[in-house]
């Protein structure tokens, strides 16, 4: 059984999102191999060059809007809590367009897995500056003059109330690979923030390579990992933590959506009772 | 003393917060109770204290479809609801007001707040007063009532029955209202017909951000959400609403949402997602008056071409316009079928005065209609989410794990769901949604998409949509002309409409907008109206005004 399509691969040579897309598929691999069905996950892509995920893993996918996987994500978890859920979303995607939906969704804690590919760069509309490049960074629509600053997306999903939150790096495909699948682990709302490499507009391999160092410490404590997410603010050259930066249980949004039936007639039935028949 | 037997009219007004569409609901349950139908519009700015509220309750022996601003009795907590409805009084109006706050009035005073105090009550008990003071006027026994009240007074009721019986005592009778009848009727707001329905269509889930005029449909089935076992949640805004809506109906879960003019903006590009990745959705716009925040609690009908054609691109979709509580129930349970046999969006179109209102509903009516579609379910063989078959329509697989993966798509894509821009697919995929347009057409043809009441072999015919067309069916009766309510709008129900309107000689169309929209949108089909008899004041037109503004042009 395949687990990616024949749909033709169009990402450039040296994307770093090939680095996601084996990552996810060698842990549905993994995952049938321990008895589970790959039926019983749900990958929901925004729209970028990381949405044409959802075209190559031959999987149950949503290829969503701009900027909009959680919602459908939060729906598919409403309607049924049992699914798996990955969400590959995008930098521009979901720090820009769809923010809120990915703050309510931690606020929430619901129990999604989100897969932030941060290629600091609009990659399908050909290298416009996101929420996360550098001042320094000149798009075709920024001067790049050092006056707007990028925010730092684990920083505000700490505020928010994210119960996982993680960093990795499309050039360290083990690490990843560990992170994506802790993620999915964690009962609650998983984000992991990937450094991505954008070949094309915005290839940070080498300092990358440089400064991401691979952190293992206390994931529990919320003041650590204040500090351990403001290490670097996406701007500096400073050194770049990459690891699980923060793990907390707390319940899940889920729960309150379960009810035991789905039943049309019942719930006819419950109308005829409110008209008093 | 003035004498009223097969109807009467009640005016009652006071400040918002002062619980006047409460207290206007008892006395519209007491008339009902005692055999009539009910139509009661609740006017209220969008604020939260002060400010003028009232409410108009006609209660008659035969349907009725809107008031006549002539009120029989006034009810007034305080000064201006005498003041801002002096013109709507005439010489046999009797004025209940509460003359502790009111004076220098004509009338029967009620020391309303004296009785309270020294009863031991709270100021909100100001209406039981009123309402006791009320039932007598309208020379209703007290050993009538007593009963209807004390069930109608959830909290402290002997307390509230004692002030209701002050204010009974001391008031006078000016009507002989008769028992018109055994009580068939449930009282209900269009708000909560609309929710009910939604449920006996089968959804699961109503997702929803608070606006006016939807806010009271989220707010009934939040409050029935264990009882009819449903999934109802506020999410961060309009955008996130549909879209996990959406997410739901992925999952074989069916879903609604409803929002008023700004929130629908905002739902577009999730109907536009319906149309290409075919998800079914139900999708209720309640209609508020003007662009932008506009109006947010009158009413309108303004949004008719935005409806049919909200979202780019083109894709088929499926617009109804109920106009009361009857017609709300019966197609908000028909949308979330018809939504998933065609995977398509549905629009509900409603007004303020639709969700507002309060109406006479006889349950059995409605209940034994026909509400099961059906879908085309998964088959045999390797699964195509966007299969192209002879009538456009896909098998509707889900994440259940019964068919393999199941890929949905916003982009285009080819069958599997797998994107591409082939120019030959993307052909496809545009006559795909042509042919399931032409067959939603078809079989809408089947349903009851056009309403007809009054003088069928009138040569005059008024045609309107919506909340208007019970007002005209109610007054096209009285004055013996043709009534003509196309409750279906997108697709347009031609035959049935041209049946409708056949041999008139006159076409007149009366609508809550100040273009005429669907004036506009039968000329589009060839079917041209004579007149048009257009009210965009936010306000439902009056019987009254209708009338008169009919005979000038009839
Ligand atoms: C509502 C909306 N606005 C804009 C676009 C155009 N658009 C497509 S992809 C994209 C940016 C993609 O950037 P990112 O999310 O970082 O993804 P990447 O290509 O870098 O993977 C934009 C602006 C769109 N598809 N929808
Ligand atoms: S533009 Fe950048 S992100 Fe997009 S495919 Fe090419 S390398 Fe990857
Ligand atoms: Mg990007």
């Amino acid at each position: 059984m395949s687990y990616i399509t024949d749909a033709p691969n169009t990402w450039c040579e040296g994307c770093g999102n090939f680095a996601i897309l084996h990552s996810i598929r060698r842990i549905i691999e993994e995952y049938e191999k321990n008895g589970s069905k790959k039926d019983e996950i749900v990958l929901v892509a925004g729209i970028g060059c990381h949405g044409k995920i959802a075209d190559y893993l031959n999987i149950n996918t949503v290829y969503s809007l701009h900027g909009r996987a959680i919602p459908f994500a939060t729906g598919i978890k409403i309607a049924n809590p049992d699914l798996k859920v990955i969400c590959c979303v995008g930098d521009g995607d979901s720090y820009a367009e769809g923010l809120e939906h990915l703050l309510f969704a931690a606020k929430r804690n619901v129990d999604i897995t989100v897969i932030v590919h941060d290629n600091r760069v609009y990659g399908l509309t050909m290298g416009q500056y996101t929420p996360t490049s550098p001042d320094s960074y000149h798009g075709k629509t920024n001067p790049g003059d050092g006056k707007e600053k990028p925010f730092n997306p684990l920083k505000l999903l700490l505020c928010s109330g994210a119960t996982f939150l993680a960093r990795g790096y499309t050039g360290r495909m083990d690490q990843l690979q560990k992170l994506i699948w802790s993620g999915m682990s964690h009962k609650g709302f998983a984000l992991i923030e990937v450094l991505q490499v954008c070949a094309s507009f915005y290839d940070k391999s080498s300092f990358y390579d440089r400064h991401i160092y691979e952190y293992q410490g206390d994931s529990g404590d919320i003041n650590e990992a204040f500090i351990l997410a403001g290490e670097w603010d996406y701007n500096s050259d400073s050194d770049i933590p990459a690891g699980i930066i923060y793990e907390e249980i707390r319940q899940i949004f889920e729960e309150r959506f379960e009810y035991e039936t789905t039943d049309l007639k019942s719930r006819r039935k419950a109308v005829i009772e409110y008209f008093g028949l | 003393m003035g004498e009223k037997g097969s109807e009467i009219e009640i005016l009652i007004g006071g400040k918002a917060g002062e619980g006047i569409n409460r207290a206007g609901q008892v006395i519209a349950e007491i008339l009902s109770e005692m055999g009539y139908y009910i139509f009661m519009i609740f006017d209220h700015p969008s604020l939260i204290k002060g400010g003028h509220n009232y409410s108009i309750i006609r209660a008659s022996e035969h349907p009725v479809g809107g008031i006549k601003r002539k009120p029989d009795i006034v009810l007034a907590l305080d000064k201006n609801t005498i003041k801002l409805h002096e013109a709507e009084l005439s010489p046999h109006t009797v004025v209940i007001f509460n003359s502790d706050k009111v004076k220098n009035a004509e009338g029967i005073g009620i020391p309303a707040v004296s009785i309270v105090d020294s009863a031991g009550g709270v100021p909100i008990m100001i209406n039981s007063c009123l309402i006791g003071a009320f039932c007598k006027t309208a020379g209703l026994e007290w050993s009538d009532v007593e009963q209807i009240l004390l069930d109608k007074f959830p909290v402290r009721s002997a307390l509230n029955l004692d002030i209701a019986r002050k204010g009974y005592d001391i008031s006078e009778v000016k009507f002989q209202l008769i028992r018109a009848g055994e009580n068939r009727a449930k009282l209900i707001t269009g708000s909560e017909s609309l929710g009910l329905g939604l449920c006996y269509g089968g959804i699961e889930g109503y997702i929803a951000y608070p606006m006016s005029p939807a806010s009271g449909i989220l707010h009934f089935l939040s409050s029935k959400k264990d009882e009819f076992n449903l999934k109802v949640f506020q999410p961060e805004g309009e955008i996130a609403a549909i879209l996990m809506a959406e997410g739901m109906a992925c999952c074989g879960c069916r879903a609604a949402v409803g929002t008023s003019g700004g929130g629908f903006c905002l739902m577009n590009e999730g109907i536009s997602y319906s149309g290409l990745a075919e998800i079914p959705i139900v999708i209720i716009n309640s209609q508020r008056q003007s662009p932008s925040t506009g109006a947010p609690t009158y009413t309108a009908q303004s949004d008719l071409p935005y409806a049919i054609s909200a979202g780019h691109g083109e894709f088929p979709r499926i617009v109804i316009s109920p106009g009361n509580a009857e017609q709300a129930f019966m197609w908000s349970a028909k949308a979330p079928g018809l939504a998933w046999k065609y995977q398509v969006p549905v629009i509900i179109l409603t007004d303020v005065t639709l969700n507002d209102s309060l109406y006479s509903l006889s349950p059995e009516t409605v209940i034994n209609e026909d509400y099961d579609y059906g879908y085309k379910e998964v088959d045999e063989g390797p699964y195509l989410r966007y299969r192209f078959t002879g009538d456009g329509i896909s098998p509707l697989g889900f994440f259940n794990g019964n068919s393999g993966p199941v890929k949905i798509n916003g982009k285009t894509h080819d069958e599997s769901g797998i994107s591409t821009e082939n120019p030959r697919i993307l052909e496809k995929l545009a006559e795909k949604r042509i042919r399931k347009a032409s067959i939603i057409k078809r079989d809408m043809e089947g349903e009851k998409c056009v309403l007809r009441s009054g003088n069928s072999n009138s040569g005059t015919t008024v045609v309107s949509w919506g909340s208007n067309g019970p007002l005209c069916s109610e007054l096209c009766s009285r004055l013996k002309i043709r009534s003509v309510q196309p409750i279906v709008l997108h697709p347009f129900p031609e035959k049935q409409f041209e049946t409708a309107i056949s041999e008139s000689s006159k076409i007149i169309v009366v609508e809550d907008n100040s273009t005429g929209q669907l004036s506009e949108l039968m000329k589009s089909y060839g079917f041209f109206s004579d007149n048009r008899i257009l009210n965009y004041s936010g306000r439902q037109i009056s019987l009254e005004t209708l009338e008169k503004r009919l005979m000038e042009v009839i």
